[in-house]
């Protein structure tokens, strides 16, 4: 038995890859590290936000901690044995950092996540994770309706 | 989750190693292959060097032709595996296939990283990553760290 690392932000595509990790899991018996990474927010020109409202990180924070609770969730309902893991940090660095630590058989992430749609030109989370990762990267797209259309991100805070 | 599976071939390391992935996978879940090499175009240059267009076609074709036959011999009895070999560029022609065939998951090598340009296929990872809708994996030529 190995382990399927996920990348999840609680995204619409990270549910996606979430679903597909855990069908992938169930049929080869693999168990799931849910990896999440948070990070301060920058305003435009990299304005620390955070510095002039310190709950902004515990905003942060607790959201990857939902998140995860919410993926630990799915996995439990999906019957396969999961573990769930919050950095500090940006996320693809992190989350290749994991895979070299835990050395997980296969990394499943989102085509694209809260980021802007031009992401995927410059710097995405998933095209670092496919140039860095050592391991078998899986790339799940976006289906349905698109993030926009999901309940923001800041709303689920206030 | 993924019955309908595209492998694309180059004969590279680590296109081999997505070949053995696919074959995990579609062992684990039923699902039938289909093997893509993609003979590349002739260049428009090739009669300036004095060799005839005709001989450098026969020759790229035979290079797939091969490539991709000893692939189709790596898969295991047990496994289904179709072949197609298109002539063109590598990312459009799979995307091209991707969009005829309604596969479910599309697997290739990649280059690894700060590795020399070994097989035709590492620039087509971002050309997929960009343009295909359906699940893509990606495969290393080593599983190390």
């Amino acid at each position: 038995m190995s382990t399927i690392l996920v990348g999840t932000d609680g995204s619409t595509t990270a549910q996606a890859a979430t679903r597909v990790a855990l069908d992938l899991a169930r049929a080869s018996g693999d168990d799931v590290l849910f990896v999440t990474a948070w990070r301060e927010l920058q305003g435009d020109f990299g304005l620390p936000l955070a510095k002039l409202d310190p709950d902004l990180v515990t905003v942060e924070r607790e959201w990857a901690q939902r998140t995860l609770a919410a993926a630990a969730a799915e996995a439990e309902a999906a019957d396969v044995p999961a573990a769930t893991l919050s950095r500090h940090g940006k996320p693809a660095e992190q989350l290749c950092k994991v895979a070299r630590e835990r050395q997980p058989r296969l990394i499943v992430v989102g085509s694209r996540g809260w980021g802007p749609v031009d992401g995927v030109l410059f710097g995405s989370v998933s095209g670092d994770v496919l140039r860095h990762a050592r391991c078998p990267v899986l790339v799940v797209p976006a289906t349905g309706e698109p993030d926009e259309a999901a309940e923001p991100k800041v709303a689920a805070v206030a | 989750v993924f019955l309908n599976i595209l492998v694309a071939i180059d004969g590279s390391a680590s296109s081999q190693r997505a070949l053995e992935q696919a074959v995990d996978l579609a062992r684990a879940m039923n699902s039938k292959l289909t093997l893509i090499t993609v003979a590349p175009p002739v260049s428009h240059y090739v009669p300036l060097s004095g060799a005839s267009s005709e001989t450098m076609r026969r020759d790229l074709d035979r290079w797939a032709s091969d490539v991709l036959d000893q692939a189709v011999a790596a898969v295991p009895d047990d496994v289904i595996a179709h072949k197609v070999q298109p002539t063109g560029a590598a990312g459009p022609e799979i995307l091209r296939e991707l969009e005829r065939g309604r596969y479910d998951l599309v697997v290739l090598g990649s280059r690894g990283r700060g590795r020399a340009q070994e097989g035709l296929l590492g620039s087509v990872n971002g050309y997929l990553h960009f343009h295909a809708h359906v699940p893509l994996l990606s495969v290393p030529d080593e599983a190390a760290p």
